[in-house]
């Protein structure tokens, strides 16, 4: 007769393997919402931020980017390659307009076209506190285009799709 | 067969009773993922129709075998479902569109705006409503016209009617 004793350890193992297999055999599409989650994490913020850490959490953004980053938004008739230096810039500033900062991506639907390239169709929700206490909500759908390098993959190009077009 | 108030509170685990569970499970979400779809209201710009922080149900199958009609009230997705936008429809394909201090011309006629409530300053230049597509726009037009998101949008967003 099998002890509860071996049960429990057998369980134990179990579960360890599942959260092993979790962890280090991520699937590509966990890998790219991973990093969305982390670019999320990064742009949200906290009240009474200080400066040395919104520096940071900017630079931590500019490194998930490949140099040339496109940048297309057909609203404002945008379509440009930017520099880390300058998305570091407009990063820091909007941040710095906000009192509070809550972001998350939604609904990814995720394609590999080619090895090393992936294609992201998602949601951005962005709620947020202005400085002066005003309370300011903003929504897009977007579709980015990553690459992977150094096991890592990387914003090539952010296009905002217009949704209703005026 | 007699039930006393223990039995219903807390029902033996027999197979059938499993069974209904899992069936109970199995219609609700597929109920609330292919019929109605639960959300919450956040934001202003269908207000005083629809209030912030209001929940309601999307009526998904509402324009299976009908196309949107101008004012009805619809639900438009972006990426997918989890955020949905509601707005009115106020012109359909072919219509041109133009707004002149505040009021809305359709096909340079004024149309009737019943449901609105606050004034507005806005002007719009005259545009066409493409093939498939929608204009759409919200309630409240007392912010200013860049901050309101409207516009038109193809058919294919619109997921449903909310229920109420």
């Amino acid at each position: 007769m099998v002890k509860a004793k071996h049960l429990i350890v057998a369980g134990v193992v179990l579960i360890a393997g599942i959260i092993a297999v979790f962890t280090f055999f991520q699937s590509e599409e966990a890998k790219v919402k991973k990093q969305f989650e982390f670019i999320a994490e990064k742009i949200e913020k906290e009240p009474n931020e200080n400066s040395i850490i919104a520096a940071a959490k900017a630079n931590r953004i500019t490194e998930l980017i490949i140099e040339p980053f496109k940048i297309i938004a057909p609203a404002y008739s945008l379509s440009r390659d930017i520099s880390s230096g300058e998305l570091s810039t407009f990063v820091l500033l909007k941040r710095s307009q906000y009192a509070e900062i809550f972001f998350e991506f939604y609904d990814f639907s995720i394609e590999f076209p080619e090895k090393d390239t992936a294609r992201v169709n998602l949601t951005a929700s962005m709620e947020g506190k202005l400085n002066p206490g005003e309370f300011v909500q903003d929504f897009h759908e977007m579709r980015c285009k990553l690459q992977k390098m150094e096991d890592t993959w990387r914003l090539k190009e952010i296009e905002i799709v217009e949704v209703l077009r005026k | 067969m007699k039930y006393n108030i223990k039995d219903f509170l807390f029902p033996k685990i027999t197979k059938q009773y499993l069974f209904r569970i899992l069936l109970v499970a199995i219609f609700t979400f597929l109920f609330f993922s292919f019929i109605c779809l639960p959300f919450r209201i956040k934001g202003y710009s269908m207000e005083p129709t629809y209030m912030n922080g209001q929940l309601n149900l999307c009526f998904k199958l509402r324009y299976i075998f009908v196309k949107p009609e101008r004012y009805n009230v619809v639900c438009i997705r972006l990426a997918g479902e989890k955020v949905i936008l509601l707005k009115r429809v106020v012109a359909l394909e072919g219509d041109v569109v133009e707004i002149k201090n505040g009021t809305l011309l359709v096909n340079e006629k004024k149309i009737d705006e019943t449901y609105l409530r606050y004034s507005s300053d806005w002007n719009l230049s005259p545009r066409k409503v493409d093939k498939n597509n929608v204009y759409v726009i919200g309630d409240n037009r007392s912010v200013s016209i860049d901050v309101h998101k409207f516009g038109q949008t193809s058919i294919n967003r619109i997921v449903g009617v909310p229920l109420w």
